[in-house]
């Protein structure tokens, strides 16, 4: 997305839609190759918005897991005249709420952090760990909505439109909720970095 | 904290594509694409009268139906039928209809479970009064629960929505109920029709799982006869066998922390946490 302009459409032109209907007919008609090569375009995009909405690395594997397993054995009903992604996310967006609800609240977001493993991995690049799980406990503080949108916008190079369409919201309300997120965010990011 | 301005949230923004890098670690996806290509092969769930699905066709097809059953004179002897009966097939293709015609999939998933409640009524009849016929009420009692629970997934895998919320919590209810009913039917059966009773209760187990645990729906299955299993375990909690969301995969839960109950592996973490990607 073009930051030029905040409400400008997203760059997506890399997500091949009609690669996605093609296979995704094949998928449903019970070719698994085809279904996974819909995993290996859209694993990374599933398992960001898992990462950035819930609180340990373990979730976002479980909850990434389990939206592909569904996702599988819900081929068959598949509807292709839908984007596969939205597909996709619509699934993640039942598991995460789900999730979410079965989550302790007494464990905190560093206890949850700890969890999995707090050492650098060997593909730690451009995205430092600690950044990204630094941005994860602000993006948790936003409401679930502007969490999405936050996700969906920013991270994942959704349009507005799509974003709408995913969150079933006006796309002027969508407008409105990213820039009180990015404004939140930007809060939450500054007090956190005084904290440390 | 003093309000941004535009200039600002831009800048925070353009800062937020940099972890638009962050992907999977590369060991759990190499172990989750080999368990989805090792999965068991999921069975088209496609309707026998699918063709019905055809939106033109159907009020055709509903006219020429009521039509027929009026010049038959067979619509009470088809209410009054019990599986196994000649006129059972007649209700099944008007329930068939009542399903394609449902304008959405919230609507036909309440038509479907009140479609699996008749299913419910018509194994009490023939338990109650008609023994040869319980073998044949049980399967289509199933094969009910069954339709039940793949409109289910339909509804769970789409967003949810204040009509589909309320419809999930009636099935969800409803398959309480029926676990009940389906538990006292049990208790009186003969060992003979026993295991298709127990497979009946785990239809609807699946069923009762999977609307239990949807969003907006408190609590898991405890509490049901027989209850269902509930969530994948917590991340590092022990593997309990069966411990997984029920039937959303074929032969187990999908892997995960908790544990892989009887299906394919469950993906283990890196070592390395999460990755970013360059």
């Amino acid at each position: 997305m073009g930051t030029d302009d905040l409400n400008g459409p997203a760059a997506s032109a890399d997500k091949p839609v009609d690669d996605d209907r093609d296979l995704a007919r094949r998928a449903s008609a019970g070719d698994r190759r085809a279904f996974a090569a819909l995993y290996d375009r859209h694993l990374d995009a599933v398992y960001r918005y898992a990462f950035y909405r819930l609180r340990t690395d373990a979730e976002a594997e479980d909850v990434t897991s389990e939206v592909f397993h569904r996702a599988l054995v819900a081929m068959p009903t598949y509807e292709p005249r839908r984007p596969f992604l939205a597909f996709l996310y619509g699934i993640a967006r039942h598991v995460v709420v789900d999730r979410l609800r079965a989550v302790k609240p007494e464990a905190s977001f560093e206890d949850a952090t700890r969890h999995h493993s707090d050492a650098p991995g060997p593909e730690e690049t451009a995205v430092r760990q600690d950044d990204a799980r630094r941005l994860r406990r602000a993006i948790g503080r936003l409401t679930p909505l502007q969490q999405e949108v936050v996700i969906l916008r920013f991270l994942d190079e959704r349009s507005s439109k799509e974003v709408a369409a995913f969150t079933g919201k006006p796309e002027s309300t969508i407008r409105g909720i990213q820039m009180r997120a990015l404004a939140a965010l930007r809060d939450l990011l500054s007090a956190e970095g005084e904290a440390r | 904290m003093s309000k941004p301005t535009e200039q600002e949230l831009r800048e925070l923004a353009a800062d937020l594509t940099r972890y638009r890098r962050l992907a999977a670690p590369p060991a759990f996806r190499a172990e989750l694409r080999a368990s989805l290509l090792a999965a068991p092969v999921v069975p088209s769930r496609r309707p026998a009268f699918g063709w019905l699905r055809l939106p033109a066709l159907r009020p055709v097809v509903a006219i020429g139906l009521v039509l027929a059953l009026l010049a038959a004179g067979g619509g009470s002897a088809a209410a009054s039928s019990l599986p196994g009966d000649p006129a059972f097939a007649l209700k099944r293709a008007l329930e068939e209809v009542q399903v394609a015609l449902a304008p959405d999939d919230a609507t036909r998933l309440d038509t479907l479970v009140t479609q699996t409640d008749r299913r419910l009524g018509d194994l009490e009849s023939a338990v109650a009064g008609r023994p040869s016929a319980t073998a044949p009420a049980t399967d289509e009692y199933r094969a009910a629960v069954g339709r039940l629970d793949a409109a289910l997934a339909t509804l769970l895998a789409r967003p949810a929505t204040p009509a589909s919320a309320a419809a999930v919590a009636r099935a969800s209810a409803g398959s309480a109920d029926h676990l009940a009913a389906l538990q006292a039917l049990a208790d009186r059966l003969p060992a003979s029709a026993q295991q298709g009773i127990q497979r009946a209760i785990e239809a609807q187990q699946t069923v009762h799982g999977k609307s239990g645990n949807a969003p907006g729906r408190r609590g898991g299955p405890g509490g049901v006869p027989g209850g269902a299993p509930t969530n994948p375990g917590t991340p590092g909690g022990p593997a309990v066998p069966g411990g997984g969301r029920p039937s959303d995969v074929p032969g187990g839960s999908p892997p995960g922390r908790g544990g892989p109950p009887g299906g394919v592996p469950g993906p283990s973490g890196p070592p390395g946490g999460v990755p970013g990607r360059p």
